[in-house]
């Protein structure tokens, strides 16, 4: 495996020993899966047309794994996750396919049972730490509320109680007097510490982090990723983390998705990928990443830039920065996501001749 | 810094107002010096030059004007304006009877007690109407229902008030008889010159209801409060309200002053026994010390008005709280 961060952010190399599955990574066997989504599409009118942001969309996670899913920005990775937590408004969001958790039909029950899910079985943790709290709410207050919410008949005192565990669990020092503090007393890290606080406090089957160190200091991003890896052991809880950081992804996670224009278009274990990636997007996108033994050297770039999702390139998307495009891949649909070895998966063409050394 | 930034901040507001009342009461006196001639008012055209000329000298007005001003800033201070010119002479006012005093102060104060009443029930009810409507609208935005409260809104903003007040009079006092035309004392004669006078703050604070709850709607923060599953009506009525609130206080505190300024029209037109209406008399019979109380007492209400505005920023926006 291909060390791209030696700065052990996460403080722990998630073992790839995963058991042997099925081929394809996206059949997991049904038993320990948490959250199953299958042909996501997402769509929004905008006076440009319509925005295409996600484009048949499948995967699932399962119980305790930490899957990252990786993507420049616009690539439909934030996107995906927001018609998860039910976050997009509809309209002007147009979305269909299939979202479900525990046998619960997230893009078609009853506001008030999906409500019941977000932040209490399925929570969140936003790039933005300081825009995400509120300003006018105490922070005790903040994360106290999500007791009060989901579960009908807590006390004002208890709650506040909860709260000061929760800001001490996530290394808030003197967490009895701020948890009467206003979040523009805290830091960047101490927000996102809360933000964290709050999307631990009902313990989640599912976490999923946004960029959640993207806003933040260099020096406390380490933090942060260590911070979420270790509550993610301590209470088993599935991390989906959202990056466009291959060194986070490969610290950090036991399973990759990578996605482009609003599709996937590789996935499999996290080491394996790192190690051969099976899609030139992904080698791109690794070959970008400075590294330490780089030195003086120039920073590889992908050439040209993310497609406009209103018109979003035909055949494969990526075709247009490709350094192996062939006249194969710039007509028809595309190709689809295919398995190319034991749980994993790439939509290129040459995905075979990719892991196999081409 | 604790009780010393309030109360740094207390004297330096409370000087600020005094001299904001000082410039415009000054105002006020050299306006009052240009509108005729108070005795001649009194006396009649044919009343003699002598005469005239004796009242003026009892009046105070024969003094030269530096004389005058200083009696009336150093008045200001004692909280004496002086006395009335028509008290004793002519029953003075349209409303109530005479007054106890020849003190002008204490006469325009009896006044107040109605006033209050007037603008507290109008900008009360102008409250509960337009706070629900405006977040209504907020959280339905470019619907059937956002539209209407928009069209609404606008027109409570344009209508002129005592147009408003003499088609409520028609409709509802002559055509209806459901109310009273004019008059004081039951709850029925305050409505409709508080529905009158409620029309214009119920727009203004309705539209900025709705387009500060809007800008707040689209926050990163409701985001993620709505991503722990906090429910619509609690996100909008705690999360939202409270940030959006600044401006919608501001807004509360220039429409109360818009309804100090509004009764005296509105008190006239209804024959409310209030501040307002006693200013247009005064105004009338060219009582220059009673116009000077008045004003005098309008002035110190819009400041108290703006104090309290500046006290409840400080209590919602956690920022700006001097701990």
């Amino acid at each position: 495996m291909v060390d791209l961060n030696p700065a052990a952010e996460c403080g722990e190399r998630p073992s790839s020993s995963e058991p042997p599955g099925s081929a394809a990574a996206t059949v997991t066997p049904p038993t320990d899966v948490a959250l199953a989504v299958s042909d996501l599409r997402v769509a929004f009118e905008s006076p440009h047309g319509l925005v295409r942001a996600v484009n048949g969309v499948s995967f699932s996670i399962r119980r305790g794994e930490t899957v990252g899913i990786l993507g420049e920005s616009g690539s439909g990775k934030s996107v995906s996750v927001s018609a998860v937590m039910g976050l997009l408004d509809r309209p002007p969001a147009h979305i269909t396919g299939d979202i479900r958790f525990r046998g619960v039909d997230l893009l078609r029950a009853p506001a008030r049972e999906t409500r019941r899910i977000r932040g209490n079985r399925i929570s969140m943790v936003f790039q933005d730490p300081v825009t995400a709290l509120n300003p006018s709410l105490t922070v005790g207050y903040q994360i106290g509320e999500l007791f009060r919410v989901h579960r009908p008949g807590t006390s004002r005192r208890y709650a506040l109680r909860e709260a000061v565990e929760l800001m001490d669990r996530v290394g808030i020092p003197s967490a009895r007097e701020r948890v009467h503090g206003y979040p523009h007393e805290l830091s960047g890290g101490m927000s996102q510490r809360i933000m964290i606080a709050m999307a631990i406090a009902l313990k989640p089957d599912i976490l999923i982090a946004d960029e959640p160190t993207t806003a933040l200091d260099v020096t406390v991003q380490a933090q942060i990723m260590a911070l979420l890896a270790e509550l993610r052991r301590e209470t088993g809880m599935a991390l989906i983390l959202i990056t466009h950081d291959v060194g986070v992804v490969s610290e950090c996670t036991e399973r990759v998705m990578v996605m482009y224009a609003g599709r996937i278009v590789e996935s499999g274990p996290t080491g394996a990928i790192l190690a051969r990636p099976a899609h030139p997007y992904t080698a791109g996108l690794m070959s970008s990443m400075p590294r330490a033994e780089m030195k003086n050297r120039r920073l590889v770039v992908i050439e040209g830039a993310p497609p406009v999702m209103t018109a979003i390139p035909p055949g494969c998307a990526f075709h247009p920065r490709c350094g192996r495009r062939r006249p194969l891949c710039t007509g028809g649909g595309g190709p689809g996501l295919r398995g190319v070895a034991e749980e994993r998966a790439s939509a290129c063409h040459f995905a075979a001749e990719m892991v196999a050394g081409g | 810094m604790i009780g010393h930034g309030l109360g740094g901040y207390f004297v330096r507001r409370l000087l600020g107002s005094a001299i904001m009342l000082l410039l415009v009461m000054s105002a006020v006196f050299f306006a009052d010096r240009q509108i005729g001639d108070p005795a001649r008012m009194v006396l009649g055209v044919a009343a003699t030059e002598e005469d005239v000329r004796e009242l003026r000298e009892r009046m105070g007005l024969e003094d030269p004007l530096w004389v005058q001003y200083r009696r009336f800033v150093l008045g200001m201070v004692q909280g004496d304006l002086g006395d009335t010119f028509r008290y004793g002479i002519s029953k003075p006012f349209a409303h109530g009877g005479m007054p106890e005093s020849r003190k002008t102060l204490p006469i325009a104060a009896e006044r107040l007690p109605a006033t209050f009443v007037l603008g507290g029930v109008t900008i009360v009810f102008a409250i509960l109407v337009a706070l629900p409507l405006g977040i209504y609208a907020a959280m339905r935005p470019r619907t059937a229902g956002d539209r209407t409260v928009n069209v609404l809104s606008l027109a409570g903003v344009s209508i002129v008030e005592y147009w408003f007040a003499l088609i409520l009079i028609l409709v509802f006092a002559v055509q209806l008889d459901w109310l009273p035309t004019s008059g004081y004392g039951t709850p029925a004669h305050v409505i409709l010159p508080a529905l009158a006078l409620s029309l214009r703050p119920i727009g203004r604070i309705t539209q900025i209801a709705r387009s500060s709850m809007l800008d707040e709607l689209a926050k990163p923060h409701i985001t993620a409060a709505r991503g722990r599953g906090v429910p619509i009506t609690r996100i909008a009525s705690i999360h939202a309200l409270k940030n959006a609130a600044i401006p919608i206080v501001t807004t509360i505190g220039d429409e109360t002053v818009n309804v100090v300024t509004g009764v005296i029209i509105i008190e006239t037109v209804f024959g409310w026994p209030g501040i307002g209406a006693l200013t247009v008399d005064a105004l009338a019979i060219r009582d220059v010390p009673l116009i000077e109380a008045t004003i005098f007492l309008l002035v110190l209400i819009v400041l108290g008005i703006n104090l309290v505005i500046d006290l409840a920023y400080m209590a919602l926006n956690p920022r700006v709280r001097l701990r």
